[in-house]
């Protein structure tokens, strides 16, 4: 129901243009911001209010923003990219070569564009345990949680994609292995991995899939999927309301026009992003090994730095559980977590309840402690093949660890019960911060601790030795 | 939560806040400035490193007869020798849309296939729609060798003859 | 927040600024960036040529008999690509071999273009100091002289002065790579075999010896050697069985002077880089044949042959050469430590099998393997001579197991283990990083479990 905003037939040529593109005057009362945002194609991504409570920074921190706005840096610096970039195994190094020493900016270039994606792995992993810990994936909001789950996956598609392009030994034998991940698949691992290598091994038709893969087939489906992810959350009623833990739950809370008091802060905080991205990244470089040598593995072998949590499992158990089904029943249970049993209203409040924040605390403590003394016993003393050497090794190095591990969380769930009386709810948040500090735990000790012949070693060790 | 503040209870003069706010948004037009300008550098065509664009060495200048052409395909152009000894090397593309304009013995001239623009073995244009003659390089001629620099064609309103280059 | 505008400004301000000096500095910043990446294809260069074409080009690219020098002006204004081709390509009808991976060499595009780097614009005597400081030093043609009594009797032989004047030729120019009695050494075959006598022509014998042979260290010889001296020397390879044995002597062997500090060293040393594929005692792995066993002794009676393996590897195995990471010194302590074992060295050795740890499916023994991480361990493996810390180019691969990456595989063992010699100290490092966080998550767990326990109830 816009008021026509034609200019009158005499007015000179310049406002025409203005009134045509601009449907109505700003004059800055609250119904003209409240319709600014509704006419503008950006800003009505946005509702026109929003609670006054949402705007509270301690409690969503800006990640889902954030992640968006790591998005479409990666986009333009991509895009620039592109006009240097050869994808074909000749030239692409030769090309960061030249992006680097002679294109004018090349090497803030990249940098911004690495640094922004790893930045972003990070950041859409915190925005999704943000989501979790705060309860903000229940109903309505659970199917997007799926979505959020899947451009996770995506991101994660796209570093590992962008990782090969630069064709040094880093993105060779990374890929190698990382792609060596996908053959233990049952039944069709092997085909799996030739489709995605284009063929037996790493080679130029590998590149030219990947290039495509990066360029169009992953930020077309992420920008899709994002659209649905940001219409959802308008959809389903906006941010969660934040809540103190004491409070009960609140119906309805005083709105704040969008413009400016949603929009301020978000331009502050990009401002501060991109001057802080762009800071690092004048100081500091995306790496660069020497050209890729099929004919020479750098010892260790190691993946991109988000895939060493795997890679460490595999180390510990046989190749399909390490590799498939362990993480594949992660990723199954992180997307049942909204229709698991859920016997708490506490949508809004941090880790659900004052039990819930110690509960968080124990169960990351006692994680952090479980793993770093699994992986200790499993490297030095444990060998579960020798022991039980009647049974293959897909047994007694897959099953039987799995069988111990499962029943151990059990036991930690019912423990967290009968002895410290917590909800379903909370249980359920206290094997979440288990597995996710174990996890994480990995993902260090891979990162950090493991030399040449993936030895354990000490980090200052590693440096010296390892590629 | 502060809200724009309507005219009405409105301080009088520019607040601290209004200054960092203007400020805010000025900076930031300024580095999408920055942005831009350093997006049109990144963009420039960088210094190919090949044979076209950089100095031939055609060969000793006694190699090349007075009255004859010889084409350099690496370097793109034509390598003319008049009567008088002097050498001309002219750049083959024409001048009209940029076809490569071949050289043709039997009537001495170029004539160029894609829209008939010709040229005398000075470059001189004989018939439209060239709108001006071959554009020439720079040559030198070093210890006897004939040497040609690529890198930068040189346009002309027409032939003069401090155009050309003795041995 | 009221801070919002300072904040928005203050970044935008920082944003601006940083971005206008980054943009004032790019030139100076590309000039720099090229000069840096000339710099490093210039060493990398230089390590390939300590590899690969010292040997026959000479330490400092003065050249090396009838191999050509490569440092010369008319090369530093060479033709870029025809300096490209010849590498990558070959020579025909030279002992230049074709170096490219394209055409069966074994170097890639970037490694030839850090050798064109290195030959255009790099300091030959730095080079000289390279070759020399990783061990690729070609060793001077060793000539010996035979004494007068050998000649005589060889003389009396049917056609004895052509053979005596090629037992000259060969002490003087051949010992060094083919050994006195022509038993052939790590560099060069055999040339007094049965095999050779009956396979090999006199056409090919000379071709060989005139031409040399491309992909081996064989030179041409038809710059140095009449053509005379040629088919004395194929008289002399037909006819070896006639010549009576130790006629041409051994060359000197220059000792290696054994010192408590050079065992020590060396053993060290071994159990870095040696011990994971010979075993720890050398008594060899089903990488690696063993060492310490006197069927190795009696076949490398001289220290420099071992010096010579260790140094440039043996191509078509997992053994690497060693002579770009470890110093002719380095070298020279090892060698000392394995002859250490020569007195005590048994007939027969019995493999070392598994027991260094790794995923427990690729262990192979039920030994445990109980070393627990030292807290200062002993040097540890190989460490790169090669400052910028890349792995180095054109050397096979130093870990054993599957090429398709050693994480799957899993591959091998703990750092190395400590040196005795070691004395328990604290390492703050440790103290640090496992202390402190491991102490911060143990009063964590038992604080969050106190809080629960009074929670309990509500």
């Amino acid at each position: 129901m816009s008021e026509p905003n034609a200019a009158p037939p005499t007015a000179p040529m310049w406002k025409k243009l203005w009134r045509s593109a601009v449907r109505e005057p700003f004059t800055g009362d609250r119904r003209s911001r409240l319709r600014l945002v509704m006419n503008n194609l950006i800003l009505h991504l946005h509702p026109s209010q929003v609670p006054v409570r949402t705007l509270r920074f301690t409690y969503s921190w800006g990640l889902g923003g954030l992640s968006a706005l790591l998005v479409v840096m990666l986009g333009v610096t991509g895009a620039m990219l592109m006009f240097v970039y050869t994808p074909s195994p000749d030239q692409a190094y030769p090309s960061i070569l030249a992006l680097e020493t002679q294109v004018w900016y090349g090497q803030l270039v990249r940098n911004l564009h690495h640094w922004a994606g790893n930045a972003l792995v990070i950041v859409a992993t915190l925005h999704l345990l943000r989501v979790f810990f705060t309860g903000a994936f229940r109903e309505p909001r659970a199917f997007n949680w799926l979505v959020g789950v899947a451009l996770l996956l995506l991101t994660v598609a796209a570093n590992f994609t962008g990782y090969l392009l630069p064709w040094d030994q880093l993105a060779y034998w990374g890929i190698t292995v990382g792609a060596s991940i996908v053959t233990y698949v049952p039944v069709v691992g092997n085909t799996l991995a030739q489709v995605l290598l284009g063929g037996p091994e790493i080679g130029p038709a590998t590149l030219l899939n990947f290039y495509a893969l990066h360029l169009s087939v992953i930020p077309v489906t992420m920008l899709f999927l994002m659209s649905l992810h940001f219409w959802r959350v308008r959809k389903d009623g906006g941010l969660s309301l934040p809540r103190r833990v004491d409070e009960p739950p609140v119906v309805k809370d005083e709105n704040v026009t969008t413009f400016s008091d949603l929009v301020r802060p978000e331009a502050v905080w990009a401002t501060v992003t991109v001057t802080t991205l762009v800071l690092w990244s004048m100081l500091v470089d995306a790496p660069l090994e020497p050209l890729a040598n099929p004919d020479l593995s750098p010892n260790p072998a190691k993946a991109a730095w988000y895939f060493m949590g795997i890679q460490e499992l595999l180390l510990h158990f046989h190749p399909l559980f390490g590799a498939i089904i362990i993480p594949g029943l992660a990723l199954l249970g992180l997307t049942a977590l909204p229709y698991l049993d859920s016997d708490m209203d506490s949508v809004g409040v941090y880790f659900r309840s004052r039990r819930g924040r110690w509960l968080a605390a124990f169960s990351a403590a006692t994680g952090a402690l479980l793993t770093v003394g699994y992986v200790l016993l499993d490297e030095f003393v444990l060998d579960l093949p020798a022991l039980l050497p009647s049974l293959p090794t897909l047994v007694s190095n897959g099953l039987v660890p799995l069988a111990l591990l499962g029943l151990g969380l059990f036991g930690f769930a019912a423990l967290t019960r009968r002895a410290f009386g917590a909800t379903r709810c909370e249980a359920t948040l206290g094997i979440f911060t288990l597995i996710l500090t174990g996890f994480v735990i990995l993902t260090l000790i891979g990162i950090f601790f493991r030399g040449p012949g993936m030895a354990l070693m000490w980090p200052w060790d590693v440096a010296t030795v390892g590629h | 939560m502060t809200t724009i503040s309507t005219p009405s209870t409105e301080t009088p003069g520019p607040t601290r806040r209004d200054f960092l706010k203007a400020g805010w948004g000025l900076l930031t037009g300024v580095a999408a400035l920055e942005a831009g300008l350093a997006s049109l550098q990144f963009a420039l065509p960088r210094v190919a490193a090949g044979s076209f664009g950089g100095v031939i060495v055609c060969g000793p200048a006694a190699d090349f007869p007075p009255g004859s052409v010889t084409p350099f395909n690496e370097g793109r152009f034509y390598l003319a020798r008049l009567d008088d000894g002097g050498f001309l090397a002219l750049y083959r593309r024409c001048t009209h849309l940029g076809c490569a304009v071949p050289w043709d013995p039997t009537t001495g001239q170029f004539v160029c296939p894609c829209h008939a623009s010709a040229f005398d073995s000075t470059g001189q244009v004989l018939n439209q729609p060239a709108p001006r003659p071959l554009d020439r390089f720079a040559v030198q001629v070093i210890d006897g060798d004939v040497r040609v620099d690529t890198g930068k064609p040189l346009e002309r309103d027409r032939f003069e003859p401090d155009q050309l280059v003795y041995a | 927040m009221r801070q919002h505008y300072l904040i928005g400004f203050s970044a935008a301000f920082i944003l601006t600024t940083a971005l206008g000096l980054y943009m004032a500095f790019e030139p100076t910043r590309q000039t720099q960036a090229q000069q840096d990446l000339l710099a490093h294809q210039v060493n990398e260069g230089q390590v390939l040529y300590a590899e690969d074409c010292a040997i026959c080009h000479g330490a400092s690219g003065e050249g090396l008999g009838a191999n050509p020098p490569l440092d010369s002006d008319g090369l530093r204004d060479a033709d870029y690509d025809a300096l490209y081709k010849v590498i990558a390509r070959g020579r025909y009808n030279t002992a230049m071999p074709a170096w490219s991976v394209t055409d069966g060499g074994p170097l890639n595009e970037a490694q030839i273009e850090a050798l064109i780097a290195h030959i255009q614009h790099g300091d030959w005597l730095e080079t000289r100091a390279v070759v020399v400081d990783l061990g690729f030093e070609p060793r001077a043609p060793i000539s010996v002289t035979v004494p007068a009594e050998a000649l005589d009797a060889i003389a009396t032989l049917p056609g004895g002065p052509q053979l005596a004047a090629a037992v000259e030729t060969y002490a003087a120019e051949c010992v060094a790579c083919h050994g006195a009695d022509g038993q052939g050494t790590p560099l060069a075959v055999a040339l007094n075999t049965e095999a050779i006598r009956a396979d090999r022509g006199a056409d090919q014998l000379t071709a060989a010896i005139t031409n040399g042979v491309a992909g081996t260290v064989m030179p041409a010889w038809s710059g140095t050697l009449s053509p005379e001296q040629i088919q004395d020397l194929v008289a002399l390879i037909q006819r070896w069985d006639e010549i009576p044995a130790g006629a041409i002597p051994e060359p000197p062997d220059e000792p290696i002077i054994v010192t408590e500090e050079l065992l020590a060293t060396g053993e060290a040393l071994y159990a870095s880089s040696c011990a994971r594929c010979h075993g720890t005692d050398g008594q060899g792995t089903r990488r690696a044949p063993a060492l310490n066993v006197q069927s190795f002794f009696a076949a490398y009676s001289a220290d420099a042959a071992v010096e010579q393996v260790i140094s440039l590897g043996v191509p078509g195995t997992a053994m690497p050469a060693w002579g770009e990471r470890l110093s002719e010194g380095e070298i020279e302590a090892i060698v000392a430590y394995l002859r250490a074992w020569e007195p005590t060295a048994p007939a027969v050795a019995v493999a070392q099998t598994g027991g260094f740890g790794g995923p427990p499916w690729q262990r192979n023994n039920a030994a445990p393997n109980p070393q627990p991480l030292a807290p200062d361990p002993a040097p540890t493996a190989a460490p790169t001579a090669d400052p910028t810390g890349e792995a180095s180019a054109g050397v096979p691969a130093a870990a054993p197991g599957s090429p398709s990456g050693d994480a799957i595989a899993g591959g091998h063992g703990e750092a190395a283990p400590a040196d005795d010699a070691t004395v328990s100290r604290v390492d703050w490092r440790v103290v640090g990083l496992i202390g402190v966080p491991g102490a911060f998550a143990l009063s964590i767990l038992i604080g969050a479990a106190l809080a629960l326990w009074r929670l309990r109830g509500k």
